[in-house]
């Protein structure tokens, strides 16, 4: 009674882990990484209302917060067409109970690898990004997790000359300004110097982070920031503390520092929190006895009156046949390859199934520069397009009634949301991932 | 409007400026020049080469191009570079800047003298780890033998 799980990204390793905990039998099939590798470290619910995205994020920045269950709900009002909709209707209770279980989940499955969530469902804790921007998050990856700059007394930046994508002096300056445009008590704001000891620095990012592994260079790190906070001070570090053992250090250098350490949000090649997150979820895949596939599937028979689904799996060694009873599809969007591009159309290339936008017109079959629109302040339906979904997440046809038997859905790769637009994109990952590996379950019962 | 060789001359002496102008004249003099009195014998298409080979101009090679074909599909997000240092190495180009130096055209990077500083420094190990991360499936460890292969 083996369960596929197809997608290496957040969703089809939360999936993978409900299953593998359930006592199935399940198969990931993983292949590279997915657009969850590429986030800043930062978790969001739902950090912003889908018709005016910029106006929760003011809000909470202005203290004027709505707590994350809050912007939940008010989502499941707003967006008939979101995934959160589509699972939860409009019950808030429910939403709000699936959340505090899915981060729990979450949690529980990466603490052991040292990447658990930190954050709070009552408060956001205010991040800065390293253009100087300041972001309201609900839950963060350990890295960036401990700098909460709404309460600090003093902003202390590490400066990291010659290191590429990150610039103190800019990101202070950025901070300076952020503050003042939102009308916040402005708090000084330094530069700490020369700290990195001998032949750590350089301008790759990874490199530097790789050299960070070592406790030894860990150690050196955490002598030279010796002091350097003081009572209410956040020191905000380059996006580059370590790969393997990034909670251990910053734990480490803030003991040092005598104040929090945190490293400011960015995104790759230049932080590695999404990268880590997803090395984590492999880890805990791993760890969980799930057998797992590093391969992509090439070809999808979905089999009929009770059938096994066929797959076609390409890996590095060769082609490899798998027959399973369920199948749950996280196989995301364009960066994870669920939706991929063919003869100037959008296409979901394992099953052909049908693409939706968030206003329920088909994009699938005709040309995708139809679905885009002038103007960067507007929403973009090409954005917005995947598999519509039944409550239970098996995808649906064109005239609303299950594409397939057995078949679930999960993360981006369902439609009718903007990820980047509405930051949901984690959110929905982690929800429909256990969603969508309770309703396989139960299917093979 | 007049057609032809001097309608052409009177759009162009009206747009164009006369150093652009002049230069054009010169540069089409010297060629027809060194066609009526340095014409060399032998294989065009190496006289060709020879002619354009500093400017970085190269014999089209169908696999090459391939390659530069799938290393365009390239989303730029870095999981090779991060995964390249992850694993020690420390190949003379980072495998994010490979893949998009191959995918644009070889005769910029035989002049930029890209080529050239990968022939020096440490070589990539050929692991192959950076692609095994790579949403986009390019084969980066074959775009890296191929960026050293330039000559």
């Amino acid at each position: 009674m083996t369960i596929a799980v197809v997608g290496g990204g957040l969703a089809g390793a939360v999936a993978t882990l409900a299953l593998a905990e359930r006592g199935a039998e399940v198969v990931q099939i993983a292949g590279p990484p997915g657009a969850s590798a590429l986030a800043a470290g930062a978790f969001d619910l739902a950090a912003a209302s889908p018709g005016v995205p910029w106006l929760a994020a003011r809000d909470a920045l202005r203290g004027n917060a709505l707590s994350a269950l809050e912007r939940l709900a008010l989502l499941l009002w707003e967006a008939p067409s979101h995934p959160y909709a589509r699972m939860f209707g409009r019950d808030a209770a429910a939403a709000a109970s699936a959340a505090r279980a899915g981060i729990a989940a979450l949690s529980r499955w990466l603490a052991p690898h040292g990447a658990a969530l930190q954050g709070d469902f009552a408060a956001s804790a205010l991040l800065a990004c390293s253009p100087g921007t300041l972001r309201p998050v609900d839950f963060a990856t350990p890295g960036p997790a401990g700098g909460d700059l709404s309460a600090c007394a003093e902003i202390a930046l590490i400066d990291a000359p010659g290191l590429a994508g990150y610039d103190a002096r800019f990101t202070a300056r950025g901070l300076a300004a952020e503050l003042a445009a939102l009308g916040l008590a402005q708090k000084p704001v330094r530069i700490i110097q020369n700290v990195w000891p001998e032949g750590l620095l350089d301008a790759q990012p990874a490199s530097v982070a790789a050299r960070l592994d070592a406790p030894a260079a860990g150690e050196a790190l955490a002598r030279a920031l010796r002091g350097c906070g003081g009572a209410g001070c956040v020191v905000l570090a380059p996006p580059v503390l370590g790969i393997a053992r990034t909670q251990a250090l910053v734990a480490q250098l803030a003991e040092a520092a005598g104040c929090a350490v945190a490293e400011v949000l960015s995104f790759p090649p230049y932080a590695l929190a999404g990268y880590r997150f997803e090395r984590a979820l492999r880890a805990a895949v791993r760890a969980s006895g799930a057998r797992v596939i590093d391969g992509r599937v090439r070809a999808l028979h979905a089999g009929q009156h009770g059938a096994s689904h066929e797959l076609a799996i390409e890996t590095r060694t060769g082609a490899q046949q798998l027959a399973a009873r369920a199948l749950v599809l996280a196989t995301g969007r364009f960066t994870g390859g669920g939706l991929a591009p063919s003869d100037g159309e959008v296409r979901e290339p394992l099953l052909g199934l049908p693409l939706h936008d968030a206003e329920g017109r088909r994009i699938d079959g005709i040309p995708a520069h139809r679905s885009v629109r002038k103007g960067y302040a507007t929403w973009q339906p090409l954005y917005t397009a995947g598999v519509r979904v039944d409550p239970q997440l098996r995808p649906l046809a064109p005239r609303g009634e299950p594409a397939a038997e057995r078949v679930f859905c999960a993360g981006e790769l369902i439609g009718g949301f903007d990820p980047a637009r509405e930051r949901t994109g984690l959110g929905v990952a982690l929800l429909t991932g256990l969603a969508a590996a309770a309703s396989a379950a139960q299917a093979l019962q | 409007m007049k057609r032809g060789y001097r309608g052409f001359l009177r759009e162009f002496t009206r747009t164009g400026s006369w150093r652009a102008i002049s230069l054009q004249v010169r540069t089409g003099a010297a060629h027809m020049l060194r066609q009526l009195f340095l014409r060399r014998s032998g294989d065009p298409v190496e006289q060709f080469l020879a002619h354009y080979g500093p400017d970085g101009v190269r014999a089209p090679d169908l696999a090459a191009r391939a390659l530069a074909l799938e290393a365009s599909q390239c989303v730029v997000c870095g999981l090779c570079s991060l995964e390249c240092a992850r694993v020690g190495g420390a190949p003379p180009l980072d495998p994010r800047e490979a893949v998009i130096a191959t995918s644009r055209l070889e005769t910029d990077l035989l002049r930029e003298g890209l080529a050239g500083e990968l022939a020096s420094g440490a070589a990539c190990a050929g692991c192959d780890a950076c692609s095994s991360v790579c949403p986009a499936h390019i084969p980066i460890a074959r775009v890296q033998d191929r960026l050293r292969a330039l000559r």
